[in-house]
């Protein structure tokens, strides 16, 4: 009972109203959010001030330095390899993460889904209560367990497994450790709402054709809990690219990830055009990663 | 014989169980040495409250704790306000052109890194504080009101969606103006979605480090991040405490959510 | 349709009344009178514009074009809430948040009634739900909120109470029992009840008048009896029971149709479209006079009766109800088909 064609007066009011009922949060973004966003875009062409800030000059110099080094003294150019690392760091450590989140939240979520549904609403509390928890506060405990002297390094050694403390904290490892364990709730609730909704009369179905254990996750579950499996991805991924406490606090000052960095720029580095031209690509390569992501569910939806 | 279950994967039932340890060891860990009475970290000296004391009588961390909640009342009073008017606004007037830009805007904050809102917030903040004057609590209850707007505005749409419209046909067949049916159905209806959108505002809020960090003027410290600020220097014994007073906080609030909702839901 | 010398203005009169959708037409002009304390059904297939013509009357849609009265108002431009009508919806749309007795004082508040309290009391107990009054909606059966839905429509005493497929969601058992609930309530309240459904039996034991719709019109109205013994077109006819529809030609008064010929209906001339109940069609000896030639193509038991499925010389299958214990021999027996006097009804294309 929809009208394709001309839209009617009663839709336009209803346009009218929907807008004028949106107005005040559109509003709050815009000054709150995405306002300043497009500020950022022109702060990348500016030069850079010389104390801090910017000055009011046309320049593509933040750009040039995301990828090259300019030596001070005789103007050689020079590949910034310290920053490429970071870069690639960044997208290494996002992507193990996401991948090594799956891996535990795939069997999580489908343990909660099968288990009674009087008990499900138990089990997901479990996942949820640290998912509600404070980023700091997960991260500042899970640095207390790698930490040389913390819980892991102590039981390893009480069971005489090795003699001194293994240096976990401030490699990337440490990072790894903590986005994985901060941001699995994020991976493990889509996939259980994906579980959830699985009828498990299709893998009674696969099995009656024959279908291994293995064949009936890899050909019928996997592909139907698809749309669960990319938006876990979403979640995981996109916070794990801009993260900035997790590797500040359990990657040290050396390890940094691009979300670091980009605060460099604005601290002691005073470069605000470099600063704002990185948050540029780290916002370049998260949309992608959401446009490519959803793409996938959505060629799903049409077969 | 044992019956072929085809749900039970083998192994899974093990990783499940180890990712709910990796889970909660950590903070079971912070929640035991948060009453530990030694000084050390690491090493067990009887249970104590001793670093609830210190935290308690920290006159940093009352203001820090006071401000903390100050901006999380405001930013999900705000919040829910503005998120419950358009969510009014989208969910119920059927499609109409520019729709989509208005969902897009409004789930922005869940889509854009934190540290690249952060750094931009801190350009256009530095400016406006330079020409104003002005170094109040107001640049962080604006900011963090704005990124509380999709968290406020998801559960109540949800509602809103799975509303019978009949429900509201019903009202005015039963003499109900549209005020009337709005006051006496709509609301009470929508009302659990608007309180998980401004309980969720408050939680996000409460929790809020990056944006906070960078928007802050000198001294406007909340927990989080004068939490950070002492991790930054040695991790104390007191930290621990805070962090377990939070998260029981959050915890409670959550529980009392989840327990209202469900007796809701099922036993109305 | 009201009785002539009938002062009182009809419940509900519908004039010229078109909806349009888009570019789909709901209601093409329908023209439709309701009297007073009458139950009227609404019957046609979904998608025949019955609901669409519910709302209009309710006044949840305004009409593209044409005239709604109430109790002989013009009330085409009011609001729901200001019209004397009441609505039992399809999904029963009981208010989640809110008691049964306060779902059914709900429209008595709306309008500022002072017994409220008392008239709650008294609509549970028409609708036999007195112990129910403090529990949610989701506490009840289906039937259960069926009838709050009921006694919250009637509450308000409105001029005409609108059923949209009330029962619809009910099953068989629950529906026979609602079924006669519904008679007994109209019959008590002496209100209008305009019922929609799509279940044509439902619609032949419930209704005093029945107006068959479909793509956006009213083919007939009419009592039941003679919806179904005199149906109009060929809609109707295979819509309401099972009919056998015939081609034929009239000539000298005698209809001519494959097979043989048999003593034509009165007024009927040149070619025609005949409509025959299967249980007014009997079996003669093969080659009798006034009857058709055919022979037995099958025979299904039905346990009350038996469908006998005869093929004339053309091809064309005829149905005859047959009793129980007929015994019309195996399939290939010739017979021959005779109607009922008078059953045979000229239908209009």
């Amino acid at each position: 009972m929809t009208d394709r064609a001309a839209p009617t007066p009663a839709e336009r009011s209803g346009a009218r109203s929907g807008w004028l009922l949106s107005a005040p949060a559109l509003l709050l973004l815009a000054i709150g959010a995405t306002g300043p966003l497009l500020v950022i875009v022109v702060y990348a062409f500016l030069e850079k001030g010389s104390y801090s800030g910017v000055q009011w000059a046309f320049s593509t110099e933040a750009w040039f330095q995301v990828l090259f080094e300019r030596d001070i003294f005789d103007d050689t150019v020079t590949l910034a390899d310290a920053h490429l690392t970071i870069l690639w760091r960044s997208v290494k450590l996002s992507l193990a993460t996401t991948a090594l989140a799956f891996l535990l939240g795939l069997p999580t979520a489908w343990f909660i889904a099968t288990r009674p549904p009087e008990c499900r609403a138990v089990w997901l509390f479990l996942v949820t209560i640290p998912f509600w928890t404070n980023l700091l506060i997960r991260t500042f405990a899970i640095m207390e367990v790698i930490r040389n002297g913390g819980i892991l390094n102590s039981a390893l050694m009480g069971l005489g497994l090795i003699e001194t403390p293994i240096q976990i904290l401030y490699t990337d490892a440490a990072v790894l450790i903590g986005m994985v364990y901060v941001y699995l709730p994020l991976m493990v609730l889509p996939l259980y709402a994906a579980v959830e909704r699985f009828d498990m009369r299709l893998l009674e179905a696969a099995h009656d054709l024959y279908a291994s254990r293995w064949q009936a996750l890899r050909r019928v579950v996997l592909p139907v809990i698809r749309p669960g499996i990319v938006a876990g991805s979403i979640l995981v991924f996109v916070p794990s690219l801009g993260a900035y406490v997790t590797p500040r606090l359990l990657g040290g000052g050396k390890n940094m990830m691009i979300g670091n960095f980009i605060e460099l720029q604005f601290g002691q580095g005073r470069n605000w055009p470099l600063g704002a031209a990185l948050s540029l690509i780290l916002l370049l390569v998260v949309l992608c990663a959401l446009v490519l992501l959803t793409r996938l569910t959505q060629r799903e939806a049409e077969e | 014989m044992r019956r072929f279950d085809p749900a039970a994967l083998p192994g899974f039932a093990w990783i499940a169980v180890g990712a709910l340890i990796l889970l909660w060891a950590p903070i079971a860990t912070m929640v035991v040495y948060s009453f530990n009475a030694s000084q050390s970290v690491a090493l067990w000296g009887g249970f104590s409250l001793q670093w609830y004391a210190a935290a308690a009588g920290n006159a940093a961390v009352q203001a820090a704790a006071l401000r903390s909640v100050v901006i999380a009342l405001s930013a999900a009073a705000i919040a829910s306000a503005v998120a419950k008017m358009a969510a009014l606004g989208t969910t119920r007037r059927g499609g109409f052109r520019g729709r989509r830009v208005i969902y897009l805007v409004i789930n922005q904050p869940l889509m854009v890194p934190e540290i690249v809102t952060a750094v931009a917030l801190l350009i256009v903040f530095a400016s406006v504080k330079v020409a104003t004057g002005y170094a109040g609590l107001g640049y962080l209850i604006l900011a963090h009101s704005a990124f509380c707007v999709p968290f406020a505005y998801l559960p109540i749409r949800a509602r809103l969606e799975g509303m019978d419209r009949s429900l509201e046909t019903a009202a005015a067949d039963l003499y109900a103006t549209p005020w009337q049916t709005f006051r006496h159905v709509t609301l009470p209806i929508l009302a659990p979605g608007i309180a998980a959108g401004a309980m969720l505002a408050f939680v996000i809020s409460l929790d809020d480090v990056i944006i906070t960090e960078f928007v802050k003027s000198a001294g406007q410290d909340t927990l989080p991040t004068y939490m950070l600020g002492q991790l930054r220097r040695a991790v104390t014994p007191e930290v621990n405490a805070i962090s377990t007073a939070l998260l029981a906080l959050t915890v409670t609030l959550l529980t009392a959510f989840f327990v209202l909702t469900r007796r809701r839901d099922t036993k109305p | 349709m009201t009785e002539p010398g009938h002062s009182d203005p009809p419940a509900v009169e519908v004039v010229r009344a078109g909806k349009r959708y888009g570019s789909v037409d709901a209601l093409l002009g329908v023209d439709l009178t309701i009297a007073r304390g009458t139950f009227f059904t609404l019957l046609g297939p979904s998608g025949c514009g019955k609901t669409t013509l519910l709302r209009l009357v309710a006044g949840f849609e305004a009409p593209s074009s044409g005239i709604v009265r109430i109790g002989g108002i013009d009330v085409t431009g009011r609001p729901p809430h200001r019209r004397s009508v009441n609505t039992v919806f399809q999904s029963y749309a009981l208010f989640p948040h809110l008691t049964v007795a306060q779902n059914v004082a709900f429209g008595l508040e709306m309008l500022g009634r002072a017994d409220a309290r008392d008239r709650t009391r008294e609509m549970l107990a028409l609708v036999r739900l007195d112990g129910f009054a403090d529990r949610r909606p989701a506490q009840l059966s289906g039937g259960q909120q069926q009838r709050v839905a009921l006694a919250r429509a009637l509450a308000p005493s409105p001029e005409v109470l609108l059923l949209d497929e009330p029962l619809s969601a009910l099953d068989l058992k629950l529906r026979r029992e609602m079924q006669r609930e519904l008679k007994r309530l109209q019959h008590e309240t002496g209100i209008t009840f305009v019922f929609v459904t799509h279940d044509q039996e439902e619609a032949l034991t419930m209704s005093d008048r029945i107006a068959v719709m479909e793509g956006g019109r009213v083919l007939q109205v009419g009592p039941p009896r003679e919806i179904y013994d005199a149906p109009a077109t060929r809609f109707v006819a295979g819509f309401i029971g099972e009919s056998n529809v015939l081609a034929g030609e009239v000539r000298e008064g005698r209809v001519h149709l494959p097979g043989g010929s048999v003593p034509a209906p009165d007024g009927a001339a040149g070619p025609v479209t005949l409509a025959i109940r299967p249980e007014r069609v009997t079996l003669a000896a093969s080659g009798a006079p006034d009857t058709l030639a055919a022979v037995l193509a099958t025979t299904i038991y039905q346990g009350a009766d038996l469908t006998a499925h005869l093929r004339l010389p053309d091809g064309t299958e005829i149905a005859a109800r047959l009793p129980a214990d007929a015994a019309p021999g195996p399939p290939g027996t010739p017979h021959g088909v005779a109607f009922a006097p008078g059953a045979l009804r000229v239908l209009a294309e």
